[in-house]
């Protein structure tokens, strides 16, 4: 699944339009969803993020989700064109001077620039800033790795401002617009980022699992047992990609003597 | 339509490495590079939840300055023929290449790598600790490509030289190279050494390309050997691991009798020989992120925090293998982790 954190409701817009995202009323803050992805608004600044993420993701509990912030954030003129969308390839929290740096795997043609997180808006120009600037991009690195790999978090940032007074010109409307001109690039960033995480397959089928946890229970296997039917299982299944390993024709064990029997034949027959 | 960025596409700099000719010829190198600012190599490399595996798709180049230590004693499970002078340092961490059975994916939290740019700091320490050693008798011997493939690294960063170059001009040192590679062309114009030992790990076909499929071929790595020895390079071959599964024993017999073929026995310096073998840290870590090697999927035995082939087969096979080389080699010119 991927999920896409933005602060405001007027960034998530034209995701929620575009990927067709229906509000999901189960958290007690905003999650537009489809079956792929979720759009969850946790806010400006840092104080929601972690709780917000964290309730988002122990309700689904994959190590598969994949996080992407997407929203705005201020720029220099030097180094940003308004409207432009960048890839961060460095954090830098001003508050605790911090650095992370999320993984670039994904092929894509986005330029990259470095933020830095903010508690307070800065509107009084650029200033010795070199980097973007925003007020959420830590606080979401830092809640989103606790969960996921590092390459399972991005962060895509549009500049709309040079945080001057032009930035208090900013109404809900023209955030909308920023998002939707970059709506395409997005999409197709997204989609690369999905192709990575499919390239990461688990070895056991569901009906290599099905068969592992019936044994079990067939078997009453011990926890160390199952360890190793589990991982001997692994091993076939890597040596005969398609080859269906034979059904459970056993009978249940009158004893562990008998069951330990079982066990082992099991096992010469999945290390074979 | 390619999913992963290129190989290197980032550059993670020090602020401190940068002034270095190492870092400048590999900024050079990958001019289309994006460089990124670091304060210090840690802050990548051993980020925690970092997938190794995935980012050996589009490995980073992490450019930096080493402090102290610059070299360490030697693992136990380095053969070195019981001399007791022996060391390993780091020049780089991490490889170019993925092996199914390496360690290092056990040993480091990410796939990229990362190059020391100091290499006079690495140089200078093994100066110093020649002086407090008995080298007269029993030479220092350094493994400079323990954590890396030094010499696969040649075409982009020409470290290998330059040590090879340090080394023969040290009395009572021998630096080891250890490789899979087959650019022994871009050292070749070099006067071989006696002070420097270029080991090539050699595995038959079946395996390298199953189990080692990153890295050139079987036939490509001998060929480089072969061009070493003729050239009088001190060569040493390692059959390490030795993998075991249905007929490994014939396959591996055609192996030794093909190298032997095309490399005169008389002309390397030793061979070792092992079989698959990790720290058991190293490997429950690689086994808890579900490596889809079946190598990790058999039946070990942990012994002193190995773990490895239960006792009983390990030494059986070795044994073969043994018998195999001595039909070639005298006794001590081979060595065998048991």
């Amino acid at each position: 699944m991927q999920c896409i954190i933005s602060a405001l409701k007027s960034e998530s817009q034209p995701i929620i339009d575009s990927f067709g995202l229906k509000r999901n009323n189960s958290f007690p803050f905003p999650v537009y969803q489809n079956q792929n992805i979720s759009q969850l608004i946790v806010g400006v600044g840092k104080k929601n993020v972690e709780q917000r993420i964290s309730s988002f993701f122990d309700y689904y509990k994959s190590k598969n989700m994949y996080f992407i912030n997407i929203g705005i954030a201020g720029g220099g003129k030097a180094n940003s064109k308004i409207g432009e969308l960048y890839l961060i390839n460095k954090i830098i929290d001003k508050q605790t001077k911090k650095h992370f740096f999320p993984d670039i795997l994904a092929n894509s043609t986005i330029d990259e620039h470095s933020i830095t997180t903010v508690n307070q808006s800065v509107s009084n120009g650029a200033g010795s800033y070199t980097t973007l600037v925003d007020m959420e991009a830590s606080a979401i690195y830092q809640a989103c790795m606790k969960r996921v790999a590092t390459h399972q978090i991005s962060f895509l940032k549009i500049v709309s401002d040079y945080m001057d007074e032009d930035m208090f010109a900013l109404n809900k409307r023209m955030i909308q617009s920023l998002v939707m001109n970059k709506i395409e690039v997005i999409r197709t960033y997204i989609e690369k980022q999905n192709n990575i995480q499919k390239s990461k397959k688990s070895i056991l089928t569901n009906e290599d699992e099905d068969w592992i946890n019936s044994t079990k229970i067939l078997l009453n296997l011990s926890e160390t047992q199952f360890y190793k039917v589990n991982s001997l299982f692994k091993g076939y299944r890597l040596k005969n990609s398609s080859k269906k390993f034979e059904k459970n024709i056993f009978d249940k064990p009158k004893s562990k003597k008998e069951r330990n029997q079982l066990f082992k034949k099991i096992c010469e027959k999945l290390s074979a | 339509m390619k999913n992963f960025q290129p190989n290197f596409s980032h550059i993670y700099i020090e602020e401190s490495a940068k002034n270095y000719p190492l870092s400048k010829l590999a900024i050079e190198k990958f001019s289309k590079s994006t460089i990124i600012e670091i304060n210090h190599y840690k802050d990548v490399f051993n980020r925690p939840n970092q997938d190794f595996q995935i980012q050996k798709s589009s490995m980073k180049l992490i450019l930096a300055k080493k402090t102290a230590p610059f070299l360490y004693p030697a693992s136990e499970m380095v053969q070195e023929f019981g001399s007791p002078n022996v060391f390993y340092n780091t020049p780089i961490l991490n490889c170019l290449y993925n092996c199914d059975y390496c360690f290092l994916q056990g040993m480091y939290n990410s796939g990229n790598m990362v190059v020391f740019v100091n290499e006079n700091d690495f140089m200078g320490e093994i100066t110093e600790k020649m002086k407090s050693l008995d080298i007269i008798k029993n030479p220092m011997i350094v493994a400079i490509s323990y954590n890396t493939d030094i010499m696969a690294m040649e075409n982009i960063l020409p470290l290998a030289s330059r040590w090879i170059d340090f080394a023969r001009n040290q009395k009572h040192l021998v630096i080891e190279i250890r490789t899979k590679s087959a650019l022994f062309s871009l050292i070749e114009k070099l006067t071989p050494s006696k002070e420097i030992i270029l080991s090539w790990t050699l595995s038959p076909d079946i395996i390298s390309s199953k189990f080692e499929s990153t890295s050139p071929p079987f036939k490509r790595r001998l060929s480089s050997a072969k061009n070493a020895v003729e050239k009088g390079w001190q060569v040493r071959l390692c059959f390490d691991p030795v993998i075991l599964f249905e007929g490994w024993f014939e396959i591996y017999t055609a192996f030794f009798k093909e190298v032997f073929r095309e490399i005169d026995p008389k002309k390397i310096r030793d061979v070792t020989v092992g079989v698959f073998r990790m720290n058991k840290d190293f490997y429950k870590r690689i086994k808890k992120r579900e490596p889809s090697s079946e190598l990790f999927y058999q039946d070990y035995e942990i012994k002193d925090g190995v773990v490895s082939l239960e006792k009983k087969v390990r030494i059986n096979s070795l044994k073969k293998v043994k018998n195999v080389l001595n039909k070639y080699l005298s006794e001590d010119k081979i060595s065998v982790w048991m």
